[in-house]
Parts: C-alpha cells; structure tokens; sequence
C-alpha cells in the first residue's frame, strides 16, 4: 500500500466527517427560470461573484442544444478555451449567447502561455522569447477568442494549463493578462492547472495578482491531501476556486468497463466548502439532468460515500509505466511489461497479445521462485509476486490453446 | 504508418532556419496515455475511436520550433469526424491530404484514417510556407486515399450551410441512443435546421427512433415506413424516417413537407 494511497483514504474519511461539522457558505435559491429546482451558489472567494456549485465545461459538447438547456436550467457559468475543438467551441458559445443579456452569463476562456520568438524568419533558433512578441501574440489570440464569443470582454481570463511556479509568475504572462484586464477585456483573471497543482496553487497566492484558479481535483488523486491544502490556502487568501476532472476521468479502470460514480464523484469535491463551484463537461441531456440534481442538492449519501470508497480502494488493472517498482526487484524483472500483459488478459482479455509480449521477454515460468520475499513496491498498490506468478507462465501456453 | 517513415519525413525535409542543426523527438501516444499529452480534449478523440499519435518535435537546444501531431483514427469516418469537428467555418482550405487549412501558425489536414496537425513556433508567411511544404511531404508518405468520404455526398447542396458537415459516432445531438451519425446544418427563409443520416451498431433503427420520441415524452407506434413527426422540447420539431439499416432526420425545420423531401433524398443516397 503506497502513502499516497493511505493518505487518500484518510482523506475521504476526513472529508465526509468534515463536511457534517463545517458550514459550508451555501445559499439556496429558487431556479427564476423554472421555479421548481432549488440551486445552490457560493462565492467566487472575493472576487464578488456568486456562482451556482454546477457549472458546465463546454470542452466537449458541440450541441447548441446541450448548452441552451444546461442556461435554462439554472447554470450561468461556462467554461471554454482558445484552443478546445481548434476554436469552434467558443464560436458555438457565442451562437448560443448570442442575444442573451451579457450579465446573466460568466463566461471564462483560456488562453495558452505561448513565449514567441521574433518574427524575423532568419533570427537563430535558440534565441530568447521576445516579451513584446509574447505580450501581444497573447492578446492576438485573447482577441480572437472575444470574437468567436461575439464579446467585448469574458469574466474570467486563464492562463491555460500551467504546471509549474515559473510559468505562473513568468513576467510576460503577467503583463500580458494585466493588460488584458486594464483594457477591459475580462473582469477577472486567473490560472489552470491539472499537473504539479500544490505548487501553482501556492504560486498563484504568492504573485497577489490572480483571483481564480482552475484546478484538477478529484477523489482519485494520489496527491490529494496536498491538492486540498493548496486549495484550503488560495481561497484563504480569497483567490475563487473553481474544480475540474472532478470525475477523475469517469472510469475506474483504462478498458472502461467500471464507470465512476459521478454524481458523487461531484459531491465528493463540493464537499470540499473552499471549492466554490465545479465544471463537469457533459455531454448528454442525461448527464445535464444528473448534474442539475447535484446542483440543488449536493450532499453525500451513505451509499454514494461507500461508493466512491471503494473506487477510491481500486488500484485497476491498468499500469502507468512509472517504474518506481524496478528499483525493489532483485531479479532485475521487466516489471511494466508484465503488468501491461497482465492487463491484455484480465482487462482487454486478449492473452494472445500478453503471450507475445511475455514470450518475447524470454522468463522461466516463475520468475520469483527462489526469491524468499517481494521487495519490489507498486505505486498503485499492484500485488507484484502474485501478477508476475500469473503471467509468466502464459509463454508456455501453446499458442493454439488461446485462439 | 510507423513512427520510423515519419521520423524520415521529418529529417528529410528542410529547416529554413540556420545552424545550430535541429534535434529530433518523437513521441507515442495510445487510448491509455493520450491524456497526458492533451488532457481532457482526449475525451474527444476516443469518442471517435482513436488509435494512437505519433509526435514529432524539431527542437533546438529546448525550444520548440515545430511540431506534427499525427493521430490515426479508427476509420476515415472518424478521423474526418475529429477534423471537422475543429475545421473553421471560413477561409481557404489548402490542397493537402483529401483538405487542409492553416490558421494562427498552425496547418491542420486530412487524410484517410490520419489526421494531422502541425505548429510553427515563428509567425509570419514563410513559416506558413514552411509548414505548406512539410505538409505536403508527410501526406506523400503517409499515403492512403485522398478523399472525402462518401456519406458527405448525401447531403444536399441547396441551403447546406458551409463547412456544417459532422460525423458523431456516439451520443448525436446529445442523445446517448443516437450513433454513427453524419449531419449538415441547413438554411432557408432565415430559418436553421439540421439534417442527419444515422447507422447503429446496437438497436435497429425504429428502436432508435421510437426511444428517442420516448425521451422526447411522444409515444410512437412500433411499426411505419413513412415520416413520422413528433416535437422534441430539447431540440425542436423533428421528421425521421427508417428504411432498411438507416435512420435520417430532419431537426427543427418548419416545412413538413420539406422535410419529408429531405429525408426521402437522404434515404435514397447510396441506395443502389
């Protein structure tokens, strides 16, 4: 069993027992439009904004439709990037809001921290980004993007996917999206983040220049706890926490035969009262109405939290190839190797394909015979002796007994 | 294609800029791994089958100077699916691949079961031209056939909007019954809508239909050949009709009668 493991079980436990005690700062409202549905909002930290918890990520819907349905139910906030389906995306966005009041809607983009080089096609390659280039090649595109909307400006300005502290505080991404606030073309402007997420999250508290983050936060995380503290700290410091990949890819394991819970995957992180609303990326009708159902009520079930404890236990059949195992084997075993075989049999149940790749390894058929105990450790909780027992023996299994 | 004909590709054709020589490196990507070169927007892409990319990266000292992304799909169906699912709705398409374009220093094209996409790090037309040449040379290597699919024919030219073609393999118009699913938009008398073709792999194709009417809140009766009618509150008026293996639909038009010519024409396309 891996710390990160460990650590993310205690966190579930923490969580569910935490959010029973601490006040979450919800204020329930009557759905205007329908009169039915109640919807939950929080604030956006202090950025003066107060969002309902659900909002949609329109990165994968290309259905007018889906999005006119998820505005009249109640969601105001949607989340798109200069670069999702090559900008198509936000040139739907743009049809759909078309007409719309431009304050009923918080529309936030993205836009990539690109460092260009000099127009100058005969410059040596390896040169230095230029800071006037990069400036405004970023509010080229950031225009670009206001024209796809058929907007003057967008309410929230992100620094797309940015992994590390240098990125955050990089000076010419800095000026770039100061002056893409001085001029009015967003209100608010911020960062996302889905790898290295504790450091740019500290970062983002240490430039006192941004007011949201975007951030990768989900129960299956291994480093959740330090996801949670880096977000428990932005939004002490009243930067708007906004959650993503809450369904923490939306299957248990890679064949995708064991879905996630997602509802509670999505309550899961609204438990969470320094996150202060979500975009999951549906993108069906029924996935919208399984949404809106969390949207006014987010509160875990027992069966839901149960739920999501055993998938949180689920190490899956899928290996990542990290190697952190090789270094514990003392027969030097091409550990990866056997764990994807293992996968090609009990996942894709293909051990054809498994016997080709563990006859080509050349192995007797119990590599670990002799070998008093395991010293090798799977970051994903693999039982490594057992695996490596089941699979090496496949090279000796005529070929014709697996057709 | 092997990663190895690329990497030929990619050494054979020329830098424009000067010494110091270029670094090559590739990179492999399959439906396990391809989040973590593109993150969520990979959800779009295995929804279209996708089978693996090959990244090539020309690189001096650790800057990148350009790069080709080459994404082979399941079938040309779907590879097309995923390009015209990014392809701008105006401006000159270039003739590379079955069809290209260039935007923001960037050259996107089509070919086969590939679909490729490319980047320069410097602005300005000679990158653009550099880009146009490499192109060519890739979709010379890859090979395949240089054409549109068929189903795109189908569709009738009269009041199709430009560029609105689209290929949904799963979940059209967000409806998870719905599959395997080509549409255009349409434009008459300032009026939209659209107009689908569907194959399944799953139900028949009156199943299809009468689940949809189901969601849709419309009881339909099981059997009929001809245009059925209903409103769905999500999408608008729709005529659908079945015949044999396809389903065709016509969403939001006004005219019924129009509709139901559109929807005999659609049904006829490819019929022998």
């Amino acid at each position: 069993m891996s710390p990160d493991s460990l650590d993310r079980r205690r966190f579930l436990k923490s969580a569910a027992a935490g959010a029973l005690c601490a006040a979450a700062p919800d204020l329930a409202v009557k759905n205007p439009e329908t009169g039915k549905r109640p919807v939950i909002t929080r604030p956006l930290g202090k950025t003066g904004l107060t969002l309902p918890v659900v909002s949609m990520g329109v990165m994968n819907a290309d259905n007018p439709a889906l999005v006119t349905a998820a505005l009249d139910a109640g969601i105001v906030h949607f989340d798109t990037a200069h670069r999702y389906q090559g900008g198509r995306n936000e040139e739907m966005l743009g049809q759909v809001f078309k007409g719309r009041p431009r304050h009923s809607i918080v529309v936030a983009t993205k836009v990539p921290p690109t460092l260009s080089l000099s127009q100058d096609a005969d410059a040596v390659p390896d040169e230095e980004p230029s800071r006037t280039r990069t400036v405004e090649d970023f509010m080229a595109r950031l225009d670009t993007s206001l024209k796809r909307l058929k907007m003057e400006h967008v309410d929230i300005l992100y620094l797309h996917n940015v992994s590390s502290r240098e990125t955050a505080l990089h000076p010419f991404f800095l000026e770039a999206l100061e002056r893409a606030k001085k001029s009015g073309r967003t209100r608010l402007v911020g960062l996302s983040t889905h790898k290295n997420e504790p450091e740019v999250l500290s970062a983002a508290v240490e430039s006192k220049f941004y007011e949201v983050v975007l951030v990768a936060y989900n129960f299956k995380q291994d480093h959740v706890l330090q996801v949670r503290d880096g977000i428990a700290k932005a939004a002490a410091a009243g930067l708007g926490i906004v959650g993503m990949k809450t369904f923490a890819g939306g299957w248990l394991d890679k064949e995708r035969t064991m879905p996630v819970n997602t509802k509670a995957a999505l309550k899961w992180v609204l438990k969470d009262p320094h996150v202060h609303t979500v975009i999951p990326g549906f993108t069906t009708f029924d996935q919208l109405e399984e949404d809106l159902a969390v949207m006014a009520d987010p509160v875990l079930s027992t069966e839901e939290e149960k739920d999501l404890r055993l998938a949180a236990a689920e190490p899956g059949l899928y290996c990542q190839g990290c190697e952190s195992c090789l270094a514990g084997c003392s027969r030097h075993l091409p550990l990866p190797e056997l764990m994807r075989s293992y996968m090609y049999v009990y996942g894709y149940r293909n051990p054809g394909r498994a016997r080709e790749v563990v006859g080509a390894l050349g192995l007797p058929d119990d590599p670990c015979a002799g070998c008093a105990g395991c010293s090798a450790r799977c970051a994903r909780g693999f039982d490594l002796r057992a695996r490596v027992r089941d699979i090496a023996r496949l090279a000796s299994v005529p070929e014709e007994f697996l057709a | 294609m092997t990663a190895a004909v690329l990497l030929c590709v990619f050494l054979a054709f020329p830098l424009t800029a000067p010494a110091p020589a270029p670094v090559i490196e590739t990179q492999h990507y399959d439906p396990d791994t391809l989040f973590e070169y593109i993150n969520g927007a990979a959800e779009a892409y295995l929804a279209l089958d996708f089978q693996e990319l090959t990244v090539l990266e020309w690189k001096s000292g650790t800057r990148t100077l350009r790069t080709a992304e080459v994404y082979r799909m399941r079938d040309a169906a779907r590879a097309w699916g995923i390009y015209a699912r990014e392809r701008p709705g105006a401006g000159a398409l270039l003739p590379v691949g079955a069809e290209g374009y260039a935007e923001e220093g960037t050259l996107n094209f089509l070919l086969g079961p590939h679909y490729v996409k490319m980047a320069g790090a410097r602005p300005g037309d000679d990158e653009a031209k550099a880009l146009l040449a490499w192109a060519k040379e890739l979709a010379s290597d890859l090979g395949g056939d240089p054409s549109l699919p068929d189903p795109l024919a189908c569709f009738p030219s009269k009041g199709r909007v430009p560029r609105s073609e689209r290929f949904t393999a799963r979940q059209f118009l967000g409806l998870s019954f719905l599959e395997e699913a080509w549409s255009a938009e349409y434009r008459s008398e300032g009026k939209e809508f659209k107009a689908a073709l569907m194959k399944s792999r799953r139900t028949s194709r009156d199943a299809a239909l009468i689940a949809w009417a189901r969601s849709a809140g419309t009881v339909l009766p099981e059997e009929g050949d001809g245009p059925r009618f209903f409103l769905d509150p999500r999408l608008g008026e729709v005529a659908a009709q079945v015949r044999g293996d396809r389903l065709a639909a016509v969403i939001g038009a006004a005219d019924p009668k129009a509709a139901s010519r559109l929807l005999a024409v659609l049904l006829a396309c490819g019929e022998e």
